[in-house]
């Protein structure tokens, strides 16, 4: 029996046709068409043929200045030197808007009630945790009951402190990163008002809680240590539902713990 | 020195629309998503200087894409500890295209940001599940090597089977 040839990726061919192969890939990727019945030319030319349809319909004059109203509409008001503000300008473009819903006012029938772990009178940058539902966003206050698949959105508002990042430890153990998504510095805190992430987030069939910490501090830090002592939290199952992430006293943290009733706690990893 | 954006445009414009609307399947949003990518690129033009960004360019329209699809699913379906399994399943290199398909919109949904590397894992395994290229092209097109894909492929497909392990337990303690 004849095995069947797979198709060549279709990102493979794009960079064909962008001639951005080196020599040996390009000359696989040509052999891979042939074995498949495919003209290797007329494949690239067909998608040559597409960008300039696609050109036509979405021409350069048009969308390169609604790009670059797009990246102007996100530069930092607070200061211009854009290298204190790359980790939060790449974490808001890469993570996208996943419902570009505006703000609009939360139902108070759950006043968000931040569990601050500083206790003391100085004004703490807050974490807010709104709950998606048919009939708009509504503020969850710690303690709040939620369930598997529930879309909560998370937001903050600055107060003193520049920089920050936002994780969740769950009743498996698991710590998840909220922002910025990617590794290394802390995002730098969007000033004046609340300010909600770019994605929303799912929770998963994890038991017993769903916790968010916003970490702040006055100067740039890395994300990773703050990950590992949420992993080391976390990996403490008597305490990790109520106790502060063990981290130096140049962070502030608060946090909101969501309680998942009816999912049995399981012994954690 | 500035980025040529419109330059970039016409020559990657189409390529990206093509893209975003592959994972997407929806006009409207892709075109949106294309305009994210070019905002993407604008920041991050010291690392378009690369004489052919076109891969990095396509991982940043994967990426931007399977962020929104993630969004977009609110309610979990029930036949995703079924595919789960079905994806950690796929052993084979590109995996079948049964598995690519069952793929697209699970790893979209389901891909927990546990660790700091998460989104580029997830358009990893996109890359390598749905569109069905090998680990070497794969590492080749993300410029890491190897080892290093099989190492998060890895990590995913163990996140998936303890995915399913906990639907399984669930679905045990329904029937009892």
């Amino acid at each position: 029996m004849t095995k069947p040839v797979k198709p060549v990726p279709a990102w493979l061919l794009e960079r064909l046709a962008l001639g951005e192969l080196d020599a040996a890939a390009a000359a696989d990727v040509r052999r891979r068409l042939a074995e498949a019945g495919q003209d290797a030319d007329a494949v690239v030319a067909d998608l040559l043929a597409s960008n300039a349809e696609l050109l036509a319909a979405h021409p350069a004059s048009r969308l390169v200045p609604a790009i670059r109203r797009r990246a102007e509409a996100r530069a930092p008001r607070r200061t211009r030197a854009l290298w204190v503000v790359a980790p939060a300008a790449l974490a808001g473009a890469l993570a996208l808007v996943l419902w570009a819903r505006p703000a609009g006012r939360p139902s108070t029938e759950e006043a968000p009630e931040t569990t601050t772990v500083k206790g003391d009178a100085t004004p703490m940058s807050r974490l807010l945790v709104y709950r998606h539902q048919d009939n708009g966003d509504r503020a969850l206050a710690d303690g709040a009951r939620a369930t598997e698949g529930d879309l909560v959105q998370l937001a903050y508002r600055e107060r003193g402190q520049a920089y920050g990042l936002l994780l969740s430890i769950d009743g498996r153990g698991t710590v998840t990163l909220h922002w910025p998504e990617q590794a290394g510095e802390a995002a730098r805190l969007q000033a004046g008002g609340e300010t909600r992430l770019a994605s929303a987030y799912q929770l998963d069939a994890a038991p017993a809680f769903e916790r968010f910490f916003l970490v702040t501090a006055a100067r740039p830090f890395p994300v990773a240590p703050v990950v590992a002592a949420a992993r080391a939290l976390a990996a403490r199952p008597a305490d990790a539902r109520r106790a502060p992430l063990p981290l130096g006293p140049s962070y502030e943290q608060t946090s909101i713990a969501l309680d998942k009733p009816g999912a049995p706690a399981k012994e954690l990893r | 020195m500035a980025l040529d954006i419109e330059g970039l445009y016409l020559r990657y414009g189409p390529v990206v629309l093509r893209r975003c609307r592959s994972i997407l399947r929806n006009q409207a949003a892709a075109e949106d998503a294309t305009q994210e990518v070019f905002v993407t690129a604008l920041r991050f033009h010291a690392r378009l200087h690369d004489d052919a960004p076109g891969a990095l360019l396509l991982r940043i329209a994967t990426n931007l894409s399977l962020n929104r699809l993630r969004g977009e699913r609110r309610h979990p379906e029930d036949a995703d500890g079924e595919l789960a399994l079905r994806i950690a399943g796929a052993e084979q290199e590109g995996g079948s295209a049964e598995s690519r398909t069952v793929a697209r919109n699970l790893l979209a949904k389901l891909f927990r940001a546990d660790d700091p590397l998460a989104a580029s894992t997830r358009t990893l395994a996109f890359m390598h599940l749905v569109d069905g290229m090998t680990l070497n092209e794969v590492a080749r097109e993300s410029g890491l090597s190897v080892s290093g894909v099989r190492k998060r492929l890895r990590t995913l497909r163990g996140r998936l089977v303890e995915l399913q392990e906990g639907r399984l337990a669930e679905l045990q303690e329904d029937l009892s």
